[in-house]
């Protein structure tokens, strides 16, 4: 929302300003028609009153003349009637909105016609009177005062006319300014795009490219870093963020996907090797055989060397054993036969059971059982997880003094297997439940048995943790949910 | 580096710039050589003159006085002038001759400011009374023609007037004298004619005639100093509208030239004229009502002459076309897009 607020706002300034300029053009227009059609009216009402003034000037005079050629009453009264209409109109002109200069002239002309009136009524009086040389004395002061009216006449006619003039000049200054708006609000509008381009290039198409560039080089030899846009409060911020977070996640995964790659190769050649070890000697003790079998043959010798090829098929075995439970964990296909077991019987069995494991190892072997606890689990599973744990001890703790012990703990059967052996490393330590981890030492096995251990445990419900330091022996501690009133067999997931 | 560019092209051009707007604002001078007869009636020019309009637009005016209107005229086609203020009656006969002369202006108009003054005692009433009486007066001048208008107008025969010639200063001093029974005046000699005495006198005047002073001179001359005459008419523009703006500057002006003339007789003055730069239609009237007496009197008017050709309204429309009011030839209709 924010982003698009940011983009959307300057294009509303933009249409406000535009909006603005239709209206101020529009306003401009409707003042400037009203203007020119007042001042037309006006100035069509004024001309008509000084064209008809010209008009009733020429007919005075011609009727002056006539009447001096041939009094007669009805072009006397004409005279009067016109000289009237002559004032009342120049009156009337002194409502136009005329100029300075044409207001001057008005009132000199209306100053003026006292004294031509005088003159007319003189010349009227002489031919009423039979005074005809004096009334033609009269008519040439009048014919002069009447010459100057006309002038003034013709210049308040070209006043009038300028009087649009002025109008015009009037609508072209306005015009002027408003042409002057429309260059500012063109510029702001330019500023306003101008800084909006700014932004969407800096603000949001730079981002942009970064992000894009740095997502580019994800996944190849020299990865950057996603830049995470913070602060911006944006839709940006929030996408940085996120392809950040995949990003991290990606590589993550990445990472662990050649973890898991290299762990494969790893396991595929020690697993040749593993494998390929029995088979060599399986093959020997079977051309053995082969060289035994006959008349005479050494029953001892072949004994010994069946019970060699036992022993080689049975790690064969227990190799493939193994690499079928990963499977079958990594599957989430492992099946848990559930039953209630006495733990202590199943831990004194398989210690016992592996007594020549350990004795071979040369570990002494302590037992410390709680007797009477009883868990719900794969007695099968359970044993391999203890012989796993006992079988380390002889293969990495020869001589170590071994402490078997299983108590109740709050709900919990603890079994713990404690030697007093060199250790586990720290590098170890750290990672030794995972898959195909050996200690670099060892050259035998697959490096399955711990996770193998630990998927059971957890498979059952508990956990299994660790307790080293170099030179401190090693206590691995199995915790399992002490069994409920039910009873029965189940398969459980993984 | 663009930036460097661009600073120093602009130290280069920011002189430049400054140099060519100074110059703009500061008109070449301009020199104009000016006569006129010291009378009232140029008012504006000597308030233009007063209030350094002149200098203000970039003119130099070489002002000089001359006896009257006509002396002036005649001195500028002389060519010891370029310009002359004068009054209508002067143009017209120089127009009559054939002369190219041109009015690029006038410089007021008022009635009542010339007249016919009695000699103090004299019994002389009305126009018709200066029959048998001798009038002093100022030939070819506005003098003369109010002279005759009051007797046409009175009915009076001329011929039994005895008219004395004499420039203004004579036709004053004969009247100071009582060689005369009259004398046809104007601004400031009427008024100083009225002062002379402390017995009433009579001054005979009449509305019918207008007196108008302009700027005249030969058209080839006043074409040739279109810039000064310009510059001129804009000064003398630009004063019209200080003296619409303070009434009383005129008067000053007035008072300074004219100490003689008491406050009574600026205040006739400013009342009775318009100080006005104008190209007007009783500008052409009063020069063909000239014409038309100076006909009478037996002026020969040459071919081809056009009153109306006599106002050159170029100049004066370029300075302020709302003064030029001429009714003329309609401008040349618009072809159609």
């Amino acid at each position: 929302v924010t982003l698009a607020r940011k983009l959307l706002v300057p294009q509303f300034l933009l249409f406000g300003l535009i909006g603005l300029l239709v209206s101020f053009q529009a306003y401009i227009s409707h003042r400037e028609q009203q203007l020119l059609q007042t001042t037309t009216e006006r100035l069509q009402q004024t001309a008509t009153s000084i064209q008809r003034l010209t008009q009733l000037s020429t007919d005075v005079e011609r009727d002056l003349l006539a009447e001096q050629l041939r009094p007669e009453r009805t072009l006397r009264q004409r005279i009067v009637t016109s000289t009237e209409e002559v004032d009342r109109l120049l009156n009337g002109l002194r409502g136009a909105d005329w100029t300075y200069r044409g207001a001057v002239l008005l009132d000199d002309l209306i100053e003026l016609r006292p004294d031509a009136r005088q003159s007319q009524e003189a010349v009227l009086d002489r031919l009423h009177s039979g005074q005809t040389e004096e009334a033609r004395r009269d008519f040439v002061r009048w014919w002069f005062l009447d010459q100057r009216s006309s002038a003034m006449l013709a210049d308040l006619s070209v006043y009038n006319l300028k009087r649009l003039d002025r109008t015009l000049a009037h609508v072209q200054r306005v015009r002027r300014r408003f042409d002057l708006g429309v260059i500012w609000l063109a510029a702001v509008c330019a500023v306003v795009v101008a800084l909006s381009a700014v932004y969407v290039l800096r603000g949001v198409v730079r981002p942009l490219v970064d992000l894009t560039e740095a997502s580019s080089t994800v996944g190849g030899s020299s990865p950057q870093p996603i830049p995470r846009l913070e602060g911006r409060n944006d839709e940006l911020e929030t996408l940085s963020g996120a392809l950040a977070d995949t990003t991290e996640r990606l590589v993550t995964a990445n990472r662990d996907l050649a973890a898991a790659l290299s762990s494969r190769d790893q396991f595929l050649s020690i697993a040749a090797h593993e494998l390929r070890t029995p088979l060599t000697s399986l093959l020997l003790q079977v051309q053995l055989l082969k060289r035994g079998l006959g008349p005479g043959a050494d029953r001892e010798k072949l004994a010994r060397a069946i019970s060699s090829t036992e022993r080689q098929v049975s790690r064969v075995n227990q190799l493939v054993s193994d690499l079928l439970d990963v499977t079958r964990i990594q599957a989430g296909r492992l099946e848990l036969h559930l039953e209630r077991i006495p733990l202590e019987a199943l831990v004194r069995e398989v210690c016992t059971r592996c007594g020549p494991l350990l004795d071979a190892g040369g570990n002494a072997l302590t037992l410390t059982l709680e007797p009477g606890l009883v868990c719900e689990a794969d007695a099968s599973r359970l044993e391999q997880v203890l012989v796993n744990l006992l079988a380390n001890v002889s293969r990495h703790a020869p001589g170590a003094a071994v402490q078997v012990s299983l108590a109740a703990d709050d709900g919990q059967a603890v079994l713990r297997v404690h030697d007093d052996g060199p250790g586990i490393p720290d590098q170890v330590r750290q990672r030794v439940f995972e898959r195909f981890v050996r200690n670099r030492e060892s050259k035998v096995g697959l490096g399955l048995g711990l996770f193998i251990s630990k998927q059971i445990v957890e498979a059952h419900g508990g956990g299994i943790e660790l307790e080293s330091s170099a030179g401190a022996g090693a206590t691995f501690t199995v915790r399992l949910p002490r069994a409920s009133a039910h009873q029965g067999s189940m398969a459980v997931p993984a | 580096m663009l930036r460097g560019v661009v600073t120093r092209l602009w130290l280069l051009a920011a002189p430049c710039l400054v140099v060519m707007a100074c110059s703009s604002h500061v008109p070449t001078p301009v020199s104009i050589r000016v006569g006129y007869a010291p009378v009232p009636s140029f008012a504006l020019f000597y308030l233009a003159e007063d209030a350094g309009l002149f200098e203000a637009e970039g003119v130099r005016v070489e002002s000089s006085k001359r006896e009257s209107g006509f002396r002036a005229l005649d001195a500028a086609f002389s060519g010891a002038l370029d310009v002359a203020l004068v009054y209508s009656t002067p143009v017209t006969q120089r127009a009559l001759a054939g002369d190219e002369i041109a009015v690029v202006g006038t410089l007021h108009r008022a009635d009542r400011l010339e007249g016919v003054v009695t000699r103090p005692g004299s019994s002389i009433r009305t126009p018709a009374d200066l029959s048998g009486h001798r009038v002093g007066f100022t030939p070819h001048t506005s003098s003369e023609r109010l002279l005759d208008l009051l007797l046409a107008e009175s009915g009076t025969d001329p011929a039994t007037v005895q008219r004395v010639p004499g420039s203004p200063a004579e036709v004053l001093s004969l009247l100071g004298r009582g060689q005369v029974d009259a004398a046809s005046l104007w601004a400031p000699g009427l008024f100083a004619a009225q002062h002379r005495s402390t017995e009433p006198v009579s001054v005979l005047t009449t509305r019918s005639h207008i007196e108008i002073s302009m700027m005249a001179g030969r058209r080839q001359t006043l074409r040739d100093k279109r810039e000064a005459v310009v510059r001129l008419l804009r000064a003398l523009v630009a004063a019209e509208g200080l003296a619409r703006q303070d009434p009383i500057a005129i008067r000053r002006a007035l008072h300074r030239r004219f100490s003689e003339l008491e406050e009574e007789d600026l205040e006739t003055i400013q009342r009775q004229a318009r100080f006005e730069v104008r190209l007007s239609n009783l500008l052409l009237t009063t020069l063909r009502q000239d014409a038309v007496w100076l006909e009478q009197q037996g002026t020969t008017r040459a071919s081809d002459v056009r009153i109306r050709d006599i106002p050159d309204p170029e100049p004066l429309e370029s300075v302020a076309p709302e003064m030029v009011t001429l009714l003329g030839p309609l401008p040349p209709a618009r072809a159609k897009p």
